[in-house]
Order: C-alpha cells, then structure tokens, then sequence
C-alpha cells in the first residue's frame, strides 16, 4: 500500500475515530514524522484488539431511537446480552456497531458465496456489477484501499457468474 | 410428508451411522448445515406466535412441493415428551438448542435421516445433510440443491454486501456451517491431541465435542467445523475445512501406526481390557460405556479384534444413549435399571468378541 501524503510504501496504518467515523491512514515512515504523529513502534495484537472493543463500546449508544431497531424494537444492548439479533433490518439499525464487530469476529464483512436465485439472473448480477462500480471509484477517490480491493474481488466474482451463465 | 411415531426409530439407525463411505474408520459422519431466514418476518427470537406458525406453515408448503423433500416425515415439537426430544437428539436430527428452548418450532426429516430441517431454531429454517464417512463436499452439493429448490417457493432474507442474514452474526454470509465427526484415539493417547487442537484453532476451525457447541468430547470424538461463515465461497470453505481434516486423518493414521509398530503390547492390553470390561459388566453409565467402546473400535479399525465390525458398533453407539435404551425396552426407568439394561446389551452385542 502506498503512503496517502507521497508514493513511497506505507509502513505506518493508523486508525482514527473522530466523532463516530472510523478513519484510515496510510504513511510512510517519513510522512508520518513530518505529520509530527508520535509513534509507539510495536503495538501488541491485544491491545489492537481491546482497542477494537472499545471502540464498539463507545459507538453503543445509549440514547433509544439510535440503539433500538424500529422494525421489530431489538435494543443493541439486548443484542451484546444475547448476541441475537430480531430481524434482517437490525444489520442495518446497527450497521455502525456491527459491521466492526462482523469483521472481528469472522475476519470479513463481505459475502462472496451464493446468491438467491432472483438475484442472479443477467439483470440482478448487471445492476450491481454497476453499483459496485461506482463504489470502487469511491473507494479508490477516498483511498481506502483495503475495501476497495474487497469490492474489485466481488466485481471480477460477478462478471465470472455472468460469463457462465452465458455460455 | 407423513407423521412420526418414535417407534419407527427401533432397531433402525440412521443412513450416518452405516460406517460406510471414504476413511470411514476415522471419519464417522460429515454434516453440512445451511441457516436462512424467510425475507420481512422477524427472527424467532422477536417472533410473536402468530408468525412461527406462519413460518412453519410455509416452509411446510414449500416441503411439500419439494421434488427432494416431499417424503419427509414430519414432528410438530408441541407434540413431542423430554423422552421423544432427547431421542431425536441422540441421533443428532435436532440441535441441543432446539430441545431446550423452543415449543414453536418444528423438525421435518427425510426417512433415511440424510437431510432434517430444523424450523423456528434460532433461525428460520436450520438444514443439514449428514452423512457417513468423509463426504463434506457431496454433503454441500446436495445441501445447496435443497437450498435451491427451497429459495424458488420461499424468499430468502439475502442482504448485497452480507449475503444470507442470521439472527447470530457469527453465521452471516454463506449461513454455512461443515463439520466432520472425528475418532481420534490415536492422537489422544500420543499426546498430540492439544498440539492439533491448537493447530486447528489458528486455521479458524473449532473443535467441539459429541454432540456440537457447548459439549465435551467424549470416547475421544471430536467435531471440527469452520468458524467464519462469510467472505468466502461455500465451496472454498468446504475444501479448506477438507484439507485440514484431511492432515487430521493423516496423523491419527500415523500415530496409530506409531503406536502399533512401537507399544503394540500396551496398545493391545487397553484394547482387550477394554473388551474384557464389556463382556463381564452387568451395570454400566453412558460415559464409561463410551469410552471403552472407543477402544473397542480402534481394535476393530487395527484388525486386533475380530467378530464384530464397525457399523454393528456404531449402532451400539446410538443404542447404549439413554433415550434409546429406554425406547428399546420400556422398563428402564431410572439410572440404575437403565445401566443394567445397557450392560446386558453391550454383553449381547459383544458375544461372537472371544477373549
């Protein structure tokens, strides 16, 4: 991965939560110093990890309409109890926790299997070949390479599916 | 589909325990599970009484006009005693979570018990193919025509970027869950067992006991299945898991060697104490039983003891559970009359085993 500030290798990857968003830094060494960033040169897995529970149990929030699904009422903090969730749409209400915690857990948060058979007719697999097209643009324009990679891998997937499908 | 009487499970196992299929003598059964929940009806845990029976109504229907499953029999839980429950545990067609919790949920399986469906566990529809010996990948691809046929008469929950939502996020994605059924005595009697246990672990495979999560392993059976359920196709997730057991397969196989080549008097003492244990007890627990019939296996599987095979002792498996013990004869209420009754069988089974 090259560095975000020059296009020397980035060696230094940092996270950032500024007011809930999660941000991505990628610098070289250099770049990192001159940012006058101050490094702690080995960070242990644990607390990488604690850092990442944190970091959840900051984004819980405790204030109603954002910690309860309006489709079916599941409260997030009833979730952390159960680790059930009580209906399709909680993945959305609870997107910003639980995307984070998904990726932990299962160390990805994109699914490369199969799908229904309504959505992989030529049509279905077109239209979101082309929506995930504009979202790799995005992706590149911001510089999160990371998911942007995951989504080039889902795209080349697709168009794989839609070549079969063909002959 | 037609209904079910626990009677019909006398003197029948299940098509798994044949003892039959690809490295059979350590691999018992291969299963490969499918979660999916029906699109805009809540989970079963946000669920009113209301939906479950919509649900089981539906996927009944869709059973119904299933070319694979109109056969099927079919048990509606609310039905069901303790005793019916524990059985259909015991020939692992439903999960310790579906008897211990629900009254709104049902079970339809097919005859041969290769394919169950669980309806209202924690997810909508739980499916499973189980078969013996090691046959992950023919598990999956009839496991994904079922999945198929079933998806044309219901409409999944299916979420772009997720794939197939899951009340539990651990089984987002592919919803697929595939496990072996392992006997591994070799490896925990070299020690090694830990060693692989750990080894496994870092290739994000879980180990479980006998009867999957929450269980101990027991007579040295092991269940190995893949943790992550997203992010990856069904079919590279079924050919990673296949690849580590079959290094699993390997070294058993080698540590069986070793030991044969190297203690072969030790070895054969456990094997023929183990025996001779079987043949004289007249009061036995499960636990124990299970334990020695291990040994009684390897013996068999290492060609020390003859006049039993494998298949007559995976049915003793089975047979010597409690709920089956009492299926078989009905005066076996209480510990104590059931530890006899299945001494008596184990003695039975064990007659043409010469000491």
């Amino acid at each position: 991965m090259k560095c975000q500030l020059c296009s020397k290798e980035a060696t230094i990857h940092l996270t950032e939560v500024v007011d809930g968003n999660m941000m991505e830094l990628h610098l070289c060494e250099q770049c990192a110093q001159m940012k006058g960033l101050e490094l702690t040169p080995q960070i242990s897995l644990n607390e990488l990890l604690s850092g990442l529970v944190d970091f959840t149990a900051q984004e819980d929030p405790s204030s109603p309409e954002v910690g309860t699904c309006a489709t079916c009422g599941m409260k997030y903090k009833d979730f952390k109890k159960t680790g059930r969730l009580g209906c399709a749409l909680c993945y959305d209400a609870f997107r910003q926790m639980l995307l984070p915690v998904v990726q932990k857990v299962q160390g990805a948060n994109q699914h490369m299997g199969k799908r229904p058979g309504y959505m992989s007719g030529a049509k279905g697999l077109e239209a979101e070949v082309a929506e995930l097209s504009v979202r790799l643009k995005t992706l590149v324009d911001t510089e999160e390479f990371e998911q942007a990679a995951l989504v080039r891998d889902k795209i080349k997937l697709l168009q794989q599916q839609m070549k079969d499908k063909k002959s | 589909m037609s209904g079910f009487d626990v009677k019909q499970f006398i003197g029948k196992t299940g098509e798994w325990l044949k003892g039959t299929g690809p490295d059979h003598d350590i691999v018992i059964s291969s299963r490969v599970r499918l979660a999916r929940n029906i699109e805009s009806l809540n989970f079963p845990t946000c669920l009113d009484d209301k939906g479950a029976a919509e649900v089981i109504e539906r996927v009944l229907e869709a059973i119904k006009q299933s070319n694979f499953l109109k056969t099927n029999l079919y048990v509606p839980f609310e039905a069901l005693s303790d005793f019916d429950k524990q059985l259909l545990l015991e020939r692992h067609l439903v999960s310790k979570e579906l008897i211990e919790e629900r009254t709104r949920c049902g079970l339809s399986f097919s005859k041969d018990e290769i394919v169950s469906l669980m309806i209202n566990e924690e997810d909508h529809l739980r499916m499973q193919v189980l078969q013996s010996g090691f046959k992950l990948m023919e598990a999956w691809r009839l496991i994904d025509q079922i999945d198929s046929d079933l998806e044309s008469k219901l409409q999944f929950s299916f979420h772009k970027t997720l794939g197939y939502m899951t009340a539990c996020p651990t089984n987002v994605g592919t919803g697929l869950r595939a496990s072996c059924m392992l006997h591994l005595p070799a490896l925990v009697m070299t020690k090694q067992i830990t060693k692989v246990v750990q080894a496994v672990a870092k290739l994000n495979l879980t180990v479980r006991g006998l009867y999957g999560e929450g269980t101990q392993a027991l007579g040295n059976f092991f269940q190995l299945s893949n943790q992550g359920t997203i992010g990856k196709s069904e079919d590279v997730i079924v050919e990673n898991i296949e690849k580590v057991i079959r290094q699993v397969i390997e070294h058993e196989r080698e540590a069986r060697k070793k030991l044969f080549k190297k203690r072969k008097e030790k070895l054969c003492d456990q094997i023929w104490r183990a025996v001779g244990i079987l043949k004289a007890v007249r009061l036995i627990q499960s636990q124990e039983s299970t334990a020695l019939l291990s040994m009684v296996r390897l013996g068999i599987d290492l060609n020390v003891i003859s006049g039993l095979d494998s298949m007559v002792l995976n049915e003793l498996f089975i047979y010597t559970q409690p709920a089956h013990l009492q299926l078989i004869a009905k005066d076996t209420q209480g510990p104590e009359a059931r530890d006899k009754k299945r001494a008596g069988l184990i003695r039975d089974y064990l007659k043409n085993v010469l000491l």
